[in-house]
Parts: structure tokens; sequence; C-alpha cells
């Protein structure tokens, strides 16, 4: 299929097949409009619901909310990727233990200062145009494996899903995505030449880019028939998604004298490192009672072991699948998050196992009530992500 | 190419809901959506009193019953327990229709909790009301436009008002029922629903003038029509009747309903223009108004536009009925010393439903955006009730 789209072929009258394969994707043009349209739509809705809660929920006070509409999006993590992109990892006014944090996405917000846009204005529009890369190959991954009408049905489920709330905020989550979901297209249409600088892309904003990688290398052995080209291509591919990795090792072994010093920071900032699955599952528990946890805190710790849980059922989809390479990356992640000393903030992180999106609008497809509610339940659930997290509780 | 195209091929043509046949289909998907919409509703609550607390620790002191206690729910369910004239029911409940209180109130007799009895009423109505809505939609605007009408009523902004012990879903299982059977042209059977509309909200009257306007557009005034329409429409009074000379007796004034809205709300009639000046200038006094309301008012102006463009969607359409059942409704809201309520009240106007159904009969993508802009605005005004923040 890749053939047609060549230059050169102009009597397509002469190649019938070349023919059938234009027929079977539709107009280039229709996922960029319907990503586009989706990555507005929410975040109007979005940045309105937030701003109305802080008005409507703003009963002991008067007059207009001290906190800006968009000011409010600047919470968590949010704050740190911006203070990094402002003040660098380390010196006056930076955030401690800010080496967690992949560099990708605020090196991308300073580049856009030097432009001349304030760190916020440039971490939303990151935000923007990482959701509509990324959910524009969604639309394409969907609509070309599953069949039609598809392709808007995963790009909603993705927008709407209940941490989507991340996808508009200063988060590192939609660059993430932008390489992820195009570098796993391009891995299954056998496009591998494409494959590493999407691969690249993800490994440099966020660590979970190893896991990608996984899953893109079985995605490769799953295709059993790649010729050597393609296998060369592959490989080649799985190297330049490995660079940033390696660059950000090299920089760290060179400032902190480390190359994995970002596995130090996650101990030294939010005291996590590796233990056993059955422990991290209790040190979890523990924490509903915890009486030095804030009621925010012991709630969202029960909603982590809901989120476990629903991962877990995600991965377990894969294998049903037999998709094999889905399976592995969401499975390392999901792994690693369920060994790590506590649970935390496996919701947000379930907002990048992105293949869901295309299982659900796989399931929906004859089930219109099923769509709808489901549609609905999870559109819900977003808004009251945006409500808590807008409002500066701990929203994972 | 792929196992998930195989899969697709594979897949069944049809669900199972889509083999039953018409009633079926809507009592299930009815029931469906409002158990659903409870579960999700309750959630959220649950979920935000927990999440939204941070300065302490431990279980909130509100618990899931005094959550939706909140503003209205605790008159009508003082109302239910103790009667109008009690001391512990508002100085002004009177403003309160008696439907409500008086179906909750046999269910504390056999010992539930006032607000469990509330919550029950207000979902086995909202299913009562699903039902015919899904009926009414799947008749006149062909098959799949029941689910669609019904799903945005169930996550419609004010659509909290729904599962709360408000009046509002027993005012809809009567006033759509009413319509439903108006429009079939079987008057016979309106009357019932009529009275239940008329006695669970003032707005009944607003109903019965639309079933009126709806039986003259139907020009069919064989004697045996009118004689059951104007049954129906009597009946459909009596509640009213009922309601009036219980005030008479019991406030020795018929209208203390009227009385008590104006000194309860502060409500009276006034012009229009005067009414929207009082409701514009709430900003003038910006700093000084509760963050709260100062919302609150401008989106009562929001709402009152929306009401006015349903009225005239209506009108457009040529459905004369529907149009003078909103379009009074509006006209009493529009000149009310200020605007008050209006985006509950547009839960009650249920055409615009049918009218959303239609127009996204053909068009896939607006009925997924309007359910993306729903339910965010359902689950929104679901915090903000629950928070015991004013919400309309």
């Amino acid at each position: 299929m890749a053939a047609g789209s060549q230059p050169g072929h102009t009597s397509s009258a002469s190649r019938p097949e070349d023919d059938a394969g234009a027929a079977e994707r539709p107009s280039s043009f229709a996922p960029w409009r319907d990503a586009l349209a989706v990555v507005v739509g929410t975040r109007i809705l979005f940045f309105l619901i937030g701003y109305a809660a802080s008005f409507l929920l703003s009963s002991g006070t008067s007059g207009i909310p001290d906190v800006g509409p968009f000011d409010i999006w600047n919470r968590w993590d949010a704050t740190r990727f911006l203070t990094t992109a402002d003040n660098g990892y380390e010196g006056p006014g930076s955030f401690p233990n800010a080496y967690a944090f992949f560099p990708f996405f605020p090196m991308a917000i300073r580049m856009l200062g030097w432009l001349g846009l304030p760190s916020l204005a440039a971490g939303f529009l990151i935000s923007a145009i990482g959701s509509w890369v990324g959910l524009a190959f969604l639309w394409k991954l969907a609509e070309e494996e599953v069949g039609e009408g598809t392709g808007r049905r995963a790009v909603l489920y993705a927008a709407v899903f209940p941490t989507a709330v991340f996808l508009i905020a200063p988060y590192s989550e939609s660059l993430f995505l932008a390489g992820a979901i195009p570098a796993f297209y391009f891995a299954r249409r056998r496009r591998w030449e494409l494959v590493g600088p999407f691969a690249a892309l993800a490994m440099g904003t966020r660590f979970a880019g190893v896991f990608l990688l996984l899953g893109l290398f079985v995605e490769a052995l799953r295709q059993r028939d790649l010729s050597p080209k393609q296998l060369f291509q592959a490989g080649l591919s799985l190297v330049i998604g490995m660079l940033p990795l390696l660059g950000y090792a090299a920089y760290l072994a060179q400032v902190k004298n480390d190359p994995f010093y970002f596995v130090t920071e996650q101990r030294l900032g939010w005291g996590r490192s590796f233990v056993g699955p059955i422990s991290a599952l209790t040190n979890t528990i523990d924490r509903f009672d915890d009486p030095t946890q804030s009621t925010n805190f012991q709630f969202a710790y029960r909603i982590e072991i809901v989120a476990a849980a629903v991962g877990v059922l995600f991965v377990l989809w894969a294998i049903k699948k037999r998709e094999w390479g889905y399976a592995v990356y969401m499975g390392t992640v999901l792994l690693v998050l369920l060994t790590s000393t506590e649970y935390f903030s496996i919701p947000r992180i379930l907002l990048t196992f992105f293949p869901v999106a295309v299982f659900m609008a796989r399931a929906t497809l004859e089930r219109p009530l099923l769509h709808d509610v489901y549609l609905a339940l999870s559109t819900t659930a977003a808004a009251v992500g945006v409500v808590v997290y807008t409002r500066g509780s701990w929203f994972f | 190419m792929s196992s998930l195209q195989a899969e697709a091929a594979a897949a069944p043509s049809r669900s199972l809901i889509a083999r039953l046949d018409g009633a079926s289909r809507a009592w299930v998907e009815a029931g469906v959506m409002a158990f659903v919409a409870r579960l999700a509703f309750f959630a959220i609550g649950m979920a935000t009193s927990w999440f939204l607390l941070s300065g302490s620790s431990g279980a909130p002191e509100t618990g899931f019953q005094g959550m939706w206690r909140s503003w209205d729910a605790h008159h009508f369910l003082t109302i239910a327990e103790h009667g109008y004239t009690a001391p512990q029911s508002d100085a002004h409940a009177a403003a309160f229709f008696p439907g409500f209180p008086l179906a909750v109130r046999p269910l504390l007799w056999i010992g539930l909790s006032p607000v469990v009895a509330g919550l029950l009423i207000s979902a086995v109505a909202a299913v009562v009301a699903g039902y015919f809505l899904h009926r009414l939609a799947e008749d006149e605007l062909g098959e799949g436009a029941g689910r669609r009408a019904l799903l945005y009523l169930t996550i419609f902004p004010t659509a909290v008002f729904l599962v709360a012990p408000y009046s509002e879903s027993l005012f809809l299982a009567g006033a759509i029922a009413a319509f439903y059977f108006a429009r079939r042209g079987r008057w016979h059977l309106v009357g019932l629903p009529a009275a239940v509309a008329m006695g669970s909200r003032a707005a009944g009257l607003f109903l019965l003038l639309g079933l009126a306007v709806e039986f003259l557009r139907q020009r069919d005034f064989s004697k045996e029509r009118l004689a059951n329409a104007g049954l129906a429409l009597v009946l459909g009074l009596l509640p009213l009747l009922a309601y009036a000379a219980f005030l008479g007796q019991a406030m020795g004034d018929p209208f203390e309903y009227v009385n008590h809205q104006r000194e309860g709300w502060g409500r009276t009639f006034v012009g229009p223009v005067s009414s929207f000046m009082s409701t514009w200038s709430t900003w003038d006094s910006a700093s000084t108004t509760q963050t709260n309301f100062l919302l609150a008012w401008r989106i009562e102006i929001v709402a009152a536009a929306a009401g006015i463009g349903a009225t005239l969607w209506a009108a457009w359409k040529r459905e004369w009925g529907y149009a003078a059942f909103m379009g009074s409704m509006m006209a009493v809201l529009l000149t009310s010393t200020w605007y008050y309520s209006i985006p509950r009240m547009l839960l009650t106007m249920f055409p615009i439903t049918l009218f959303l159904a239609e127009a996204s009969g053909r068009r896939p993508a607006l009925h997924e955006w309007l359910v993306v802009a729903l339910a965010p605005l359902a689950a929104l005004g679901v915090v903000v009730f629950t928070q015991h923040n004013w919400f309309f």
C-alpha cells in the first residue's frame, strides 16, 4: 500500500491495487480536521468548566476569584515543568528534584519562550499541538484497522478519558502521545523508516518511552515477514528512539555524576523505589486511613487501586486480542507502576494507554447505547478531574 | 489485515436491545439511563466531597444523605416529614406544590429516611418520564431518536435535579406522558398525568395551556374528543383547586402560594425590562456579591436566552402546543423581579430534548458533540449542588 503514495505513479488506471488502496484510505484531510475539532472543542469546554467551577464553588468569598481562568491550570507538576523551563533543572528558582522530569517538554516551552510566549501559554500550546498530532494518528490507526467511523470515536474516547485534564494542562502527556501514537502507527503500517523520530520524541518526553520502544520491538517481531531492509529500518528506528535517553543520561552523568539520576530523584522527591508488588499494594492500602494524609489524598489512593485494576484489564484486553506490541508496551509501564513503593498517578498514566481508545471504538461499533453511555460517563469523569485539578486539589 | 479488522467482520449486526419491541426498548433504555445516571451522580458527589477536602483528614463530615439534602430538597423533605404549617418547615413553605412531598410521605411511613424516599420518588418518576419521552421521540422522529432524546434529558446541564429530591422528575413524568397521549389523540388518557404535573409544580398551569393549544392545533373537534379533552383539562386543574382550597383553609388565603413566593424570595411581577436590568446589574456590586452567585446570575441570563430560543424554535416548527407551554413559562420567568432558577426550569421544557434529537438524527457528529458538551455541565452541577453551593 505504501507504494501507492510514491511519486511517479501517475497512471493509476494500470494499477488497480493502488486504486483499492486509495479507496480504502479516507481523505488524508479528515483525521486532521476531526482531531483539530476535538482538540479545540474540548479545550473550550474544559476551560469554561474550570473557570465556572472557580466561581460556583466559592461561597465563602465575594467578587471575582483571585486566580484567573488560565492560571488555575498552573498546578502540581505543571508548575514544576514551567519552572524548569524558566530556570533550568538546577539553580536559583528551580524546583527540587526536577531531574525526575524528562527534558523535551520543558525544552519545547523554553524554545517558544524565545519567541516571546509566556511559559504557561507555551505549555498550553505544546499540549494542544501534541494532542492534535497524537489524536490525528489515533484516528488513522482506528479508521484503517477497525473500520469506518471508528476514527472519530477513538479520538473522542481519548480526548475525554477520565484524566484528560492532563492533555490540556501543561503536562508532558500530550507531547509523549504525539510521539508514541505515530510511532506505533507507522510501525503497524510497516513503514519502519518513519518510526525513529517519533519514538525519540516520546523517549525524550517521558521515561515511559523506554516501554514504548519495548512495545515497538515486539511489534517488529510480530511482523514475521519483514524484508531485510525493513528489519534494518526497524533496528535503526529503535536506536534513534534510544538516543534521547542516552543523551539525557550523558548529561546527568556530567552534571550529577550519575547517568540514572532521574531514578534517584524519584526516590528523593517522592520516596519511590522498587519493591515487590504485594508491598506496593499494601503500602497503598495503608494510605487509606493514614492520618498524615489529607482526605483528598486518602481518597486518591483508593482511586489508584481502581486504576491499577483497570490497567491490568487493559493489558489483558490487548493480550486477548493477541496485540502483543500493545500488550508489552502497556504491560511494562504497569509493571513498574505496580512495583513502586506505592501506587502513584496511575490514573494519569492510563491516559497514555492509547490502544485502549482503539479497542473501545471497536467495542462500541455496533452498540450505540454503549457508545452513548461510555462517552457520557467518561466525559463526566473528565469534568470532575478538571474541577478537582483546577481547584488545586490533588488529582494524580 | 489485523486481528482488529477480522474481529470487526465477525461482530453481531444488532445488539440485544435493538431486537426488543418499541415499548420494551423504551422501558429498558429509560431504566438503564436512570440507573446509570444515579450511579454516576452519586459517585461524583461522593468523590468530589473527598477530593476537594485538602485541609483535613478522614471521611468528610457530610455523608451521602446530607449531601443530597441541599437547598430546596431540604424544604421539600421537611414538608413531607412535618407538613406545611409545622414550625420545622420553611415559613414560606406554601411556595412548594404538594405533589412531591405527598408522594414521599407514604415511604416515610414504611420507615425510609426522607432523603432515600425522595431519591426513590425522583428515580421512579425519571424512569416514567424517560419512557414517555423515548416513545414520543421514537414515534415522531424515527428509530434512535428515543435514545438520543432520553440521553439529552439525562445529561441536561441541570439534570442533577432529576436525581435530587426535587419535584422536577415527578413533574416531567406527568408532563411528558400528558403530551404523549395528547399528540396520539388519546385525550381520555391526558387528564391523569396532567394532574400529576399540576400537583407537582405551578408550571403545571403552563402545561395545561400548552395541552389546550395542542388540542386546537389538531383541528379535530368531534364531540367525543371535545368532551375527552375538556375533561382532561378539568382533571388537570383539580390539584391546583385542591391546593388552593387547602391553603385557604390552613393559611387563610387560597393564593398563599403567590404570597410566599413574594415574601420568601422577593418575587413579584414586574416588566421584562426591569427584570432583565435587575439581573444584569448584579455585576455592579461584584466586589460584595458572593462569588458563587456572581456567576449564577450571569448564567441565568444565558439560560433566559436559551429558553427564548427554544420557544422560537418551537414556533418555527409550528409546534404551537410546545411553544405555548414553553413560551408562557418563559413569560412568567422573565417578568419576575429577577431571573431565578431559569437553568433548572429549562430542564422541565422537555420539547428541547426532542428538537435536539431531531437535529442530531442525521448528524452523528452533532450528537457526539452534544453528549460531550452536556455531560460535563451536568457533572459540574452535581459537584456544585452536592457541595451545598447555590446551583439554581
